[in-house]
């Protein structure tokens, strides 16, 4: 019987460096947080590496999808509990200095920072990225998901469906109503790839 | 454009994106990648447990259903012989209690001669 081969350091290296920054985007689309996209890819790539690091090389992609879409999800229900003790606990202290959480703000001080950097070359390119960007965090989670692991991290849809622990038929229309979402809100701005 | 198009674009434009990212944020997937690295979990293949899995895995479970028959042959023959034997054994009793009965009729133990008889036969 052949047994799959099992990735080195080596290959493990190679395979993580060849997804990090994707992941960290990916994360950066769902968390609209710098910080925590790069905390959420740590504890992928940890968790891979602990977890399923002897398993064979062509399994790594759909696992580490699987394992970034769950430390997202886990990372929005610590921000769900975290936000219910701040409320009970602001209700108890009506004089702090602590300003509430407001997601708006963050998206809004990302996006500046990001527009900061770009270079006034590429201005026409950056602001239909930064459309595209925008547009992709617009979408639903699920959606968002299976449109990026096929057409970006090229996954099958066998791969997807398994990544995202759905149907096959789930995983189609989820890419199919991304897809048209996306061309729609990019068209009503005018923009064409 | 055909939605194949449109989704290759969308691709090329977010990659160019993630190739872009900030030199702060690379630094840090790098030093994570690097501590992913130094926890690897390695294949531990020879012990005998792990050797005891892998030939199950191996060898067994793909022949899974051969497998399953042949252990619920086995456990009919077992169980066959097993009810043979308590059927025999309730057999015997029965025909012991049986020759028991006809020997001995009930009255004898209320006959105060026939217990009177018993005594002397023993003692001779």
């Amino acid at each position: 019987m052949r047994i799959p081969p099992l990735p080195s350091r080596l290959e493990l290296s190679d395979f993580l460096a060849s997804v990090e920054k994707r992941a960290f985007k990916q994360a950066l689309f769902a968390v609209r947080n710098e910080e925590s996209a790069l905390d959420i890819v740590q504890d992928a790539m940890l968790k891979l590496a602990e977890k399923y690091g002897d398993k064979p090389l062509e399994e790594l992609p759909m696992l580490f999808q699987r394992i970034l879409q769950n430390v997202i999800r886990d990372h929005f229900r610590r921000q769900k509990v975290r936000s219910m003790w701040t409320t009970l606990l602001s209700a108890f202290s009506p004089n702090s200095d602590e300003e509430d959480y407001d997601p708006l703000e963050t998206l809004e001080s990302a996006d500046s920072e990001h527009k900061s950097e770009s270079p006034q070359a590429q201005l026409e390119q950056h602001q239909t990225l930064s459309a595209i960007e925008k547009e992709i965090e617009k979408l639903p989670a699920r959606q968002r998901e299976a449109f990026l692991m096929r057409y970006w991290e090229e996954m099958d849809i066998a791969e997807t469906a398994a990544a995202m622990g759905c149907s096959e038929g789930s995983v189609k229309t989820h890419c199919s109503r991304a897809t048209h979402t996306l061309a729609a809100a990019l068209a009503a701005k005018g923009i064409t790839l | 454009m055909n939605e194949q198009e449109f989704q290759r674009r969308v691709r090329q434009h977010l990659n160019a994106s993630a190739w872009n990212i900030p030199s702060s944020a690379s630094s840090r997937l790098h030093e994570a990648r690097q501590k992913a690295l130094s926890r690897q979990k390695i294949a531990v293949r020879g012990l005998s447990l792990a050797g005891f899995g892998q030939m199950l895995t191996e060898h067994v479970l793909p022949r899974g259903k051969t497998t399953i028959a042949m252990v619920l042959v086995i456990a009919a023959a077992l169980g066959s012989v097993l009810l043979g034997q308590f059927q025999h054994t309730a057999d015997l009793e029965e025909v012991d209690s049986a020759l028991l009965a006809d020997d001995l009729p009930i009255d004898a133990y209320l006959d105060r001669g026939f217990d009177a008889w018993v005594q002397n036969d023993s003692t001779e």
